[in-house]
């Protein structure tokens, strides 16, 4: 009951610092933004709990795994906000009458540094996830993951599906 | 009379074909001009010297053959000439044949020397993953509320069937103020501050 209590609280700290994370950068977000950050959100933390339960993590890993993967959460989405406004620059660069090659080399510098940046983080979840798992959960966590996202992408098939449902009755 | 006429004079002079006229001008001029007197004088040397050598014994036969030896000799010539490029063409070839060599050696190599692994095995990217299903999503916000309805609703049936819906409040928890940033419990506050006016 204990260690159900303290997965739930660590849970919580997932739900509530990722909602307060969100919700204090959303003044600076496009709305599609917005939107793909809360998506992104429910992702990760979906898929949390279903790794907890299919890794059959015990109290101690959840303590030492959720509060990591929530710290490198954060810190992708800041490089994922950095990547858009490199983008969006990038755009505008390219768009005017004479394109400064010099402007658009830099942005396309910044934008490659901060893909090897997320890659790097990407990696040190997963020495991370290496140094508190056992083999067998180490296995289990490279099938869950990819199950995981199959079904995720099923999931977009069923939205998109129930959309389209959705949109014959409007008419 | 032009000392550029002279030379071609007197050799005709030697070969005894210059007319008895041009003998006789030819004789005047020579009287006068002391370079072509002296260049006559070592013409007539070197003709005198000539007739001294003995004359090789060659048969009538030789010099009608000779024209023909002379032509073929040349014609040989002139295909040692044209040969020359094929040559170098043969050479082009050996060297494109010597390229292929090497470029079969290398890859037979690479094809039968045992794979190194890349250093450091990439096996899952959580990014690359959560890149595609945003590429799925596109821009189309509809489809977007929708999945995430379905993300909230999966997130809803997890922790239901994991028995973690009653959980304790942790809020109450002095463990969550440890992470918040100074921004973070500002809104925090201007939310609870929301709450409670509503």
């Amino acid at each position: 009951m204990k260690a159900k209590s303290i997965l739930a609280l660590l849970l919580g700290i997932v739900f509530f610092s990722s909602i307060v994370f969100t919700a204090v950068q959303e003044a600076e977000a496009q709305p599609q933004e917005k939107m793909r950050r809360v998506t992104r959100e429910n992702i990760v933390t979906l898929m949390l709990i279903r790794m907890t339960r299919f890794l059959e993590l015990s109290e101690d890993q959840t303590a030492k795994i959720y509060p990591f993967f929530t710290r490198i959460e954060k810190e992708k989405l800041a490089v994922n906000r950095q990547i858009g406004k490199e983008m969006r620059e990038l755009r505008m660069a390219l768009s005017a009458e004479d394109p400064d090659e010099g402007v658009l080399k830099s942005k396309m510098q910044a934008i490659k540094e901060l893909r090897e940046d997320l890659k790097s983080k990407d990696r040190e979840l997963e020495s991370h996830l290496e140094e508190n798992l056992t083999v067998i959960q180490q296995a289990k966590y490279l099938i869950f993951v990819t199950v995981f996202f199959k079904e995720l992408r099923d999931q977009v098939d069923r939205a998109r599906r129930m959309r389209e449902s959705v949109a014959p009755k409007k008419k | 009379m032009k000392c550029e006429h002279i030379e071609k004079w007197l050799s005709d002079r030697l070969d005894k074909t210059l007319s008895e006229e041009r003998i006789k001008a030819l004789d005047a001029h020579l009287e006068k001009c002391v370079s072509c007197r002296a260049y006559a004088e070592s013409i007539e040397k070197i003709d005198k010297e000539a007739e001294r050598l003995a004359k090789p014994d060659v048969s009538p036969v030789f010099w009608e053959r000779f024209a023909d030896r002379l032509k073929a000799n040349l014609e040989s010539i002139q295909q040692q000439k044209k040969e020359r490029k094929p040559r170098a063409l043969k050479w082009s070839w050996a060297w494109s044949g010597a390229a292929l060599l090497v470029v079969v050696a290398v890859s037979l190599t690479l094809l039968f020397s045992p794979k190194k692994l890349p250093q450091e095995i990439y096996v899952f990217s959580l990014e690359n993953s959560l890149a595609r299903i945003s590429q799925e999503l596109g821009e189309d916000s509809e489809l977007e509320e929708m999945f995430n309805s379905i993300l909230v609703e999966s997130i809803d049936e997890s922790l239901e069937d994991s028995g973690w819906r009653e959980r304790p409040d942790f809020l109450e928890n002095f463990l969550i103020w440890e992470d918040l940033t100074e921004e973070e419990m500002k809104f925090i506050e201007s939310e609870v501050r929301k709450d409670i006016q509503s």
